[in-house]
């Protein structure tokens, strides 16, 4: 057999939701053609076994190995989804998953990087969709605070090179958001679900029922965090968070769209301050 | 970022193989979970080098194969977990690089798989070896994927003709795309195909030849694959040509029915620090590496297991009158 074929099969055995012998199984089963025992014939063919394990059982060490290795990595991606479906669930989520969404990058880091879009959109998790609704949506803040772990490094802007400017040129100090920070809409009351759920805590007397939420989830001192956001500043942050950023004058233009002329210099000043706290920009 | 002739611990390098490998002594593998210990004795060992600077008396130079206050003489690092573009695990490889040498040990280069070399792939590796200068690189004899798709696992090639010329010209794409030569990792394996026509040894040694790059000799999977597919590990230690060795690892493993599996979850056991011995009799002085992945111990017990690989590398280096003893 060439390499590649070799290849080919021990790939579609190793992946089999039901381990290697119920996949030699299936695949007689699929092609109705061939004598039963062709898959096994072909395997036994290409791989020894002997006295002490045969060829099948030999295999079916990779094949566990596939699946436990891409669980433990889901698990330690999403601790909070984990918690709130129970281990069980958590379990045969992953199962669906691996099947459906193989790993395709060289990294373990990014295996479960699909997770959250195969939970909302695809039919074989419409089971888990009907009890937890809210499960894709945890999962998307769980691989977002991820993302902005490691993200790429910017100088973050400070409020020490800030006050060295004289106050007439404030208006033009230009806010870029760093490449750390993300914003995020979400139908359902994720942060509420996540706090309890994080820390190992029933999940039973969050209220999970559609409630529009905003996020922001950022990189700070090194680690993900995120907080609940306004619809104001929400909005400001996406004029921060465009190619170009946004001048502290447009900034000011903004929150009086918001508040009206005489307050907008207060709640522009306010939010500059958050963000510098928060370490959300970037130096120009 | 160092320099690319910069020796961090200001440790001259011992000795150079053909390939100009420098000879590190003994290290372990950087882990998650001793980053704090690592970084505490780095700071330690950088007082300690401060005081002994400004004090009008020096004191004692670290002796040549004396570990610093890291424990260690090197790290390496697992090239895919720090090919990101920022954040915790950047700032502390920097911080590492500058106490200490680093070698680079790729798990998922897919030398051997059937679809195309990954490119986005080899690209980050050179961004991270042009970030933390790496001693040297390395990765598996196997293949991890096909299909555009991975299985995450080390899987083992038949030992053919095909393969050989395969996975050579692939190592030699792999070398001139990155501008150095890398040493490929003998994997442990578990199952083993009708059409073999090299045993293990010949087969590595093929592909070492023709693709003209190095080994990192894991005398543990050597001991697992032994056993797992009945052949004489001493055997397989005595045809390794001295100078292809860029490096050794060596591991704990354990037992699946009548299958030893590499956990990398155990103490390195008693017939494999033989084998070690047997290894380091043949091939001189080697860098040496113990990999601890699962089950991870204190730093202070993996270093226990460093220290007896450097008893071994130590004692090899003496003079043969010394080991024996002579006045």
């Amino acid at each position: 057999m060439a390499l590649r074929d070799t290849q080919l099969a021990i790939d579609r055995w190793l992946r089999a939701p039901e381990g290697v012998a119920k996949a030699l199984l299936d695949e007689d089963a699929a092609h109705p053609e061939t004598a039963p025992g062709t898959a096994a014939q072909t395997l036994s063919e290409m791989l020894r076994g002997d006295a002490a394990l045969d060829s099948v059982r030999r295999l079916e060490i990779y094949a566990n190995a596939y699946f436990q290795r891409i669980f433990g990595v889901l698990q330690s991606d999403y601790p909070a989804l984990e918690f709130a479906l129970g281990t069980d669930l958590f379990y045969d989520l992953v199962t669906s998953y691996v099947l459906v969404e193989p790993s395709r990058h060289p990294s373990l880091r990014y295996a479960g990087a699909r997770l959250a879009r195969f939970l909302i959109e695809h039919e074989a998790a419409g089971g888990i969709r009907a009890r937890a609704p809210w499960a894709g949506e945890l999962a998307h803040l769980e691989w977002t605070r991820s993302e902005v772990f490691d993200a790429p490094e910017s100088e973050v802007l400070s409020q020490a090179a800030l006050a060295t400017l004289a106050p007439e040129s404030f208006g033009a100090i230009h806010l870029q958001l760093g490449p750390w920070v993300r914003r995020g809409a979400y139908a359902c009351p994720v942060a509420d679900l996540w706090r309890p759920a994080i820390r190992g805590e029933s999940i039973e007397d969050i209220e999970t029922g559609p409630r529009p939420t905003r996020l922001l989830i950022w990189r700070k001192l090194e680690e993900p965090v995120h907080r609940i956001l306004d619809e104001g500043e929400d909005l400001a942050l996406a004029l921060a968070q465009a190619p170009d950023g946004i001048r502290f004058d447009a900034l000011c233009e903004f929150a009086a769209t918001r508040v009206g002329e005489d307050d907008a210099p207060t709640l522009a000043a306010g939010w500059l301050a958050q963000w510098l706290g928060d370490g959300l920009l970037q130096a120009p | 970022m160092p320099s690319a002739a910069a020796n961090p611990i200001d440790r001259p390098a011992m000795h150079l193989n053909p390939f100009e490998i420098p000879y590190l002594g003994v290290g372990v593998g950087l882990r998650t979970a001793h980053y704090a210990d690592v970084l505490e004795r780095g700071q330690h060992e950088k007082r300690e080098k401060r005081e002994n600077t400004s004090s009008p008396v020096p004191r004692e130079p670290l002796a040549a194969g004396s570990p610093s206050q890291l424990g260690v003489d090197w790290f390496e690092l697992l090239s895919e977990n720090y090919m990101v573009d920022g954040g915790r695990p950047l700032r502390i490889i920097e911080e590492v690089r500058a106490l200490t040498p680093v070698a680079l040990h790729g798990v998922s280069l897919n030398i051997g798989s059937t679809d195309p070399l990954d490119a986005d792939y080899l690209n980050a590796l050179d961004t991270l070896i042009r970030r933390v200068d790496p001693s040297w690189i390395s990765d598996h004899l196997c293949w991890t994927g096909v299909g555009g798709r991975n299985l995450h696992d080390l899987l083992p090639l038949p030992y053919t003709e095909e393969a050989i010329h395969h996975v050579a010209q692939r190592v030699r794409q792999v070398q001139e795309r990155l501008g150095r030569r890398i040493a490929l990792e003998n994997v442990s394996s578990y199952v083993a195909y009708h059409e073999d026509a090299f045993n293990e040894w010949d087969f590595l040694l093929a592909i070492v030849e023709e693709a003209d790059c190095g080994i990192l000799l894991d005398v543990n999977n050597i001991f697992v694959s032994a056993h797992n597919h009945s052949f004489d590990a001493a055997k397989y230690i005595d045809s390794i040509p001295p100078g292809r060795v860029f490096q050794i690892h060596l591991a704990g493993h354990s037992r699946s029915d009548e299958i030893l599996i590499d956990t990398h979850d155990h103490p390195v056991c008693d017939e494999v620090w033989t084998l070690y011995e047997r290894a380091i009799a043949r091939l001189g002085p080697v860098s040496t590496l113990i990999e601890w992945d699962d089950q991870i111990p204190t730093y202070a017990r993996l270093l226990e297991e460093a220290d007896k690989a450097r008893l071994i590398l130590d004692r090899a280096a003496r003079p043969a009158e010394d080991r024996h003893g002579a006045a």
